[in-house]
């Protein structure tokens, strides 16, 4: 610290980091000035995945865009189908089976297990414990089997439609999800002892990349970000859509500010994701699981504004969709919560870091590029 | 909690326009000269102090840009959104960067997108998602997608089409194919 890159050229080191690096989240860079190993000035850069989602959402028909929303999360694609289809059915006024609403939510949690399997792990993966990355994927892959006997794709599913969707659980799904979490239940003592029991892993994370309290609001942030500092904010509690109140469960919240609490977050989140499903599991009624649409080449939509919200894994995720009441959406503007972790506040949290550190702490704040770039 | 919200632009707005309220959600519409006056009322006086989106939609048939800026109350669980129109020839919208720094990457892609400046961000003009832009933003309605890419790519040559069966006939022989051999036996 103390060396300014602008009055001090020489005294610094300028080093760009990633797009393409095994330790940058997904496709972005961070160009860092140092002095000696401490950063003293960092700008995030994005638009390398820029493919014009939203423009070109504006060019078709309002069904048509089920299959670019997904695309705008590898991950967690289904969030933004959600999004999309509530904002659709409040501006139309379609009612949603009473059935479709709890395999939705079965969905949403299956898919943010599998996220969190995968991030739990890939946290490991960036201080060196290559395993822990892999048993993350390889449990991961387990629920992507249950998604492609449910819906026939792996990761883009296409199968929340507005009005329900797109087809009624398979004969015996739910017991084949309940060996599911047996396995991954079984596995995940020996991924704590691996990751959180690990000296290395601890003094690499506790009082590391700190997000102070004070930041959530200042710069909006949600998700394990802000409930790692203390924040007990969640959509599904807060503002609960589909069938979250009827679900039991509390918010996940620690208050050590740093990346172990956030792994800690991302951790007991799997748990609750194991509950919420297994109660959606036991308590999912019978009955149809969509709303006949009118003839969708033909759809137009009432003309109106609308933000729908859900919570994914990252946090809170939005979409502002305007209507003219023609047949394609005037406007969707999707709001992802990596557009304030990796921009204003990764840029924020990098100064006086250490070089060894930026991808701990890039990985801590899960950042999907896709989400800012859209 | 909403009640309240939509009691202080009453008051202190009284030729707002409500456009969508529900039980966590108000959505109101204010002049351009009031919106700036009515998001500092919003975070001072009503609660709202997290910016979570400025979005742009491009009315060209009205020769405007509508700008909403999405604020949420942490503590109550609500959100609110602010609209209002600008004229579209020179659109000059305030920034909130020194309000709210996450604003400031929020008007840094609106600039590229829609050409919006935002007089008194800091970091305006910087590339953020495109680089070196020189042509219409290409948000707006008027800039033509198609048009575009004709002028700066060309037109892109068909695919060469290739019949399977015949590339398969011709490398393993025309009867050698499961469907060759049974056309000979039909034969």
């Amino acid at each position: 610290m103390g060396v300014n890159p602008a009055t001090d050229p020489k005294k610094t080191t300028h080093l760009f980091f990633g797009p393409q690096h095994p330790g940058v989240t997904g496709n972005m860079s961070v160009e860092m000035w140092f002095d000696g190993d401490q950063i003293t000035k960092a700008i995030t850069h994005v638009g390398y995945l820029h493919r014009g989602f939203e423009k070109l959402m504006e060019k078709r028909l309002w069904i048509q865009n089920f299959p670019l929303v997904c695309r705008i999360c590898v991950p967690e694609p289904d969030i933004n189908e959600e999004c999309y289809a509530m904002a659709i059915e409040e501006l139309t006024g379609i009612e949603v089976p009473e059935r479709a609403k709890w395999i939705r939510t079965l969905v949403l949690e299956l898919a943010r297990l599998a996220v969190n399997l995968m991030a739990f792990g890939g946290q490991g993966g960036t201080l060196g414990l290559g395993t822990a990355a892999m048993w993350g994927i390889t449990f991961r892959d387990f629920v992507l089997d249950l998604f492609e006997e449910l819906t026939g794709a792996r990761i883009y599913h296409i199968y929340i439609q507005p009005g329900g969707v797109r087809r009624d659980l398979p004969q015996g799904f739910g017991g084949r999800v309940e060996k599911v979490l047996e396995k991954i239940e079984k596995r995940l003592p020996e991924l704590d002892r691996l990751v959180l029991n690990n000296a290395i892993f601890k003094l690499r994370t506790q009082n590391v990349g700190v997000v102070k309290p004070e930041w959530i609001e200042e710069y909006g942030l949600v998700g394990p970000v802000a409930r790692g500092s203390g924040s007990v904010r969640d959509v599904r509690k807060d503002a609960p859509y589909e069938i979250y109140s009827k679900l039991e469960f509390d918010v996940v919240t620690e208050s050590g500010n740093d990346i172990f609490a956030r792994v800690m977050v991302r951790r007991r989140e799997m748990d609750l994701s194991i509950s919420l499903i297994r109660q959606i599991l036991s308590k999912m009624p019978q009955g149809p699981v969509a709303t006949k649409l009118p003839n969708l080449t033909e759809w137009r939509v009432p003309a109106g504004e609308v933000y729908s919200r859900v919570e994914s894994s990252r946090g809170e995720y939005g979409y502002y969709v305007v209507s003219d009441g023609s047949l394609k959406p005037r406007r969707v503007h999707v709001r992802g919560p990596s557009y304030v972790h990796a921009v204003p506040l990764l840029e924020r949290m990098l100064v006086g870091a250490n070089i060894a550190d930026v991808s701990n702490i890039m990985v801590s704040l899960t950042t999907c590029p896709p989400e800012i770039e859209r | 909690m909403i009640d309240k919200v939509k009691n202080g632009f009453e008051i202190r707005f009284p030729l707002y326009k409500l456009v969508r309220e529900q039980h966590n959600y108000l959505h109101v519409k204010v002049d351009m000269v009031s919106a700036m006056d009515a998001i500092v009322m919003a975070k001072t006086s009503l609660g709202h102090n997290v910016l979570q989106l400025i979005s742009t939609v491009d009315r060209i048939e009205d020769g405007v840009f509508q700008i909403t800026w999405i604020l949420e109350n942490y503590g109550a669980c609500t959100v609110l959104l602010i609209s209002a129109d600008f004229p579209r020839e020179n659109c000059l919208v305030p920034s909130l960067s020194q309000i709210w720094p996450a604003a400031s990457a929020f008007e840094r892609e609106i600039f590229e997108m829609y050409g919006i400046s935002f007089p008194g961000n800091p970091r305006e003009g910087e590339d953020f998602l495109l680089e070196s832009w020189k042509d219409t933003p290409p948000m707006r309605r008027d800039f033509e997608t198609e048009e575009y890419a004709m002028r700066v790519f060309g037109e892109r040559q068909p695919r060469e089409h290739i019949d399977p069966r015949q590339y398969v006939g011709d490398i393993v022989g025309e009867w050698n194919t499961p469907m060759g051999r049974k056309r000979k036996e039909e034969k």
